[in-house]
């Protein structure tokens, strides 16, 4: 069993990553076009971990996938890779928060997901460079409405097809 | 396989609380959206790791500066009420491919740079460069 365990988290971590790069090829959706504006499509196995799994294997997934695209990359402790550390971290406790409630489906903990993310990378630029982007706040509220959506909705026929 | 738990299945389909969600979150941005500021800035703050070094008066001719950031220098060119980045030294060119911005509360971030550049309504008596 705890090999079992072994190699299906090192399976969702490396379809985690996988997904992580492949959505900077999207066009448009790279986040560049509209910056910081991605799919978040590794959202999907971090979602589908929780819910299968726990909020402990989640979060190591989504630090993994960090660490791991960053190495690929940016390279590690470089300012990209702080922004999208507390965005992940930030993302995946409320996400973990959120379903622990459960007043929400699955949908709704992605949305509150997509939209801590933008929520955990406005505070580290805020640390981290002292700029004020609150501005940008409900302009990320807006956009991680049909992304949390989209993530969710393929999160939750994973489910179903596993069930 | 792990077996889902009973409590999550009940919330695998859409709840009142989704559609709430949904429908206050795109409430708000939209608001905002609408209510987003319009009035023009009159300066503009260059800021290389959190500390000012330039403060450009946004109402003149077009002039061009040149700032050192941490991956090479960083040629800014201002004027007329707007701003923009025409040349840095990074991987993906975000700040350079945002092009002129001239709304108060608007920045151009380069994040590789480490530079910043916010507008304001109002000038700091500091480090204005004319």
């Amino acid at each position: 069993m705890q090999v079992k365990k072994m190699t299906h988290m090192a399976m969702y971590a490396s379809l985690a990553v996988v997904l992580s790069i492949f959505e900077s090829f999207i066009p448009f959706f790279d986040g560049y076009t509209i910056p910081g504006m991605k799919l978040g499509l590794a959202n999907i196995v971090i979602l589908y971990v929780l819910y299968t799994y726990s909020f402990k294997e989640a979060f190591c997934i989504a630090l993994l996938k960090v660490f791991i695209v960053a190495l690929c990359r940016t390279g590690l402790f470089s300012f990209s890779f702080y922004f999208s550390l507390l965005g992940s971290v930030f993302s995946v406790s409320a996400m973990g928060f959120v379903k622990r409630i459960n007043i929400f489906s699955i949908l709704g903990v992605s949305i509150v997901g997509s939209f801590t993310h933008c929520l955990g990378q406005l505070f580290i630029a805020y640390f981290l460079l002292d700029i004020h982007l609150l501005s940008y706040l409900p302009f990320m509220l807006l956009l991680s409405v049909p992304t949390g959506i989209l993530t969710g909705y393929m999160s939750k026929k994973l489910l179903m097809i596993q069930k | 396989m792990s077996k889902l738990h009973r409590q999550d299945f009940n919330n695998i389909f859409m709840t009142k609380a989704d559609k709430i969600l949904i429908v206050f979150s795109l409430c708000i941005g939209i608001t905002f959206f609408l209510l987003k500021s319009t009035t023009n800035a009159s300066y503009a703050d260059v800021y290389l790791k959190n500390e000012r070094i330039l403060t450009i008066d946004l109402n003149t001719e077009k002039k061009t500066y040149t700032v050192k950031g941490t991956l090479g220098k960083i040629v800014i060119e201002a004027g007329n009420g707007k701003i923009r980045v025409i040349e840095e030294k990074s991987s993906n060119h975000i700040c350079s491919k945002q092009g002129w911005v001239s709304k108060k509360g608007d920045s151009i971030v380069c994040l590789p740079n480490e530079v910043v550049i916010q507008l304001s309504g109002k000038m700091e008596l500091d480090t204005i460069v004319r």
